[in-house]
């Protein structure tokens, strides 16, 4: 990246971090006065309370909404911290869970779930993290143009080997239009752009018409790779 | 936790004060203070048996208030609360003699649980 797309980024970074911890600071005001009026009612009789059973759903409501809006901070935190270093080490399964997590909106308008599978095993990259999650977001989005509405998209991170590791991007539904839209989409100068992109990190992409419809390799270790 | 005292610190004034006000519902008797300055001055006057710190405040930062409190009072154990990504904080207020840390928004169960462990961490060592 030139130095000056290197400081508007970090730039860009630093608002944002800054923004979601004033977000959470909201979001723990919020969660502080819907757990005291839940423990000002819980001290009172049921039935003296109108409409209670609406009054302590909607109170739990505002506790999940709560919620989402922390892990939604928490994502876009980690996020706004990824151009901090051009070489950093990640794990990729969070990585990946964080990506989803933030494209799930972008799915939604398209009518696809977006899902990151559940791994125990840590796979800890050394990279470039912000190229990384860039290069996985561009893949959602080529298949967020290919698949159809009702579809499930599924990102799974594996370790191949010591050195290599990948992620794996299925779905549960590929009609034979959508085949040809994949086979249509890898003669594309998007796709073009992906393959170089993964190559500055070492790494190397396929986009198949079967399940995983791409394949994302990426070296464990890239600081020597690029 | 009938009897219990404590301090809470934070500069979000809503924040700190529903959260007395709830720790107080529950018989634990609460004080405040909006900035180290305020809290160090106010555990010089009147000390309380545990006190829960925020780790990002203007002026005095939560750890230099936190390595006041482990040098002058000892005997005072500290729960800090962090924010987002807050872990390398927490960890690092371990080190300085924090009890342990809580990320906001926190759950008061939590809280609880984390002061009784302390004072009976304190009380042990004592």
């Amino acid at each position: 990246m030139a130095p000056m797309e290197m400081r508007e980024t970090a730039f860009m970074g630093r608002i944002t971090a800054n923004a979601t911890h004033e977000m959470k600071n909201v979001l723990a005001i919020i969660k502080e006065y819907v757990g005291l009026i839940q423990d000002i009612l819980a001290r009172l009789d049921k039935d003296s309370i109108p409409s209670s059973e609406k009054m302590f759903r909607s109170l739990e409501s505002i506790r999940d909404q709560v919620q989402r809006g922390v892990d939604l901070s928490e994502y876009l935190n980690r996020f706004a911290h990824s151009p901090d270093e051009t070489i950093g080490t990640f794990e990729l399964n969070l990585t990946v869970s964080q990506i989803v997590y933030l494209s799930r909106r972008l799915a939604k308008l398209k009518e696809i779930s977006l899902e990151a599978a559940q791994q125990n095993q840590t796979i800890t990259i050394v990279s470039d993290p912000l190229k990384a999650q860039m290069l996985i977001f561009q893949c959602i989005d080529v298949l967020l143009d290919v698949l159809e509405s009702g579809a499930t998209m599924r990102l799974e991170a594996l370790q191949l080997d010591p050195g290599t590791a990948a992620v794996e991007f299925s779905t549960d539904k590929v009609s034979a239009e959508a085949r040809q839209r994949l086979k249509d989409a890898s003669g594309a100068p998007q796709w073009s752009s992906l393959k170089e992109l993964a190559g500055t990190l070492g790494g190397s992409i396929l986009l198949g018409q079967e399940d995983p419809l791409i394949r994302l390799v990426l070296p464990v270790d890239a600081e020597h790779k690029m | 936790m009938e009897g219990l005292k404590v301090l809470l610190v934070d500069d979000e004034e809503e924040f700190v004060s529903t959260l007395a006000e709830r720790l107080r519902m529950r018989g634990i008797e609460t004080g405040t203070a909006g900035d180290g300055e305020q809290a160090l001055k106010s555990i010089s006057e009147d000390p309380p048996q545990l006190v829960v710190l925020d780790v990002m405040m203007p002026g005095l930062s939560g750890l230099e208030v936190l390595r006041r409190v482990r040098s002058e009072h000892p005997h005072i154990p500290v729960i800090l609360l962090t924010g987002i990504g807050g872990t390398r904080e927490g960890i690092e207020g371990m080190r300085l003699g924090a009890f342990d840390y809580l990320m906001k928004p926190l759950a008061i169960e939590d809280l609880i649980s984390r002061m009784r462990a302390a004072l009976a961490a304190s009380r042990g060592g004592a």
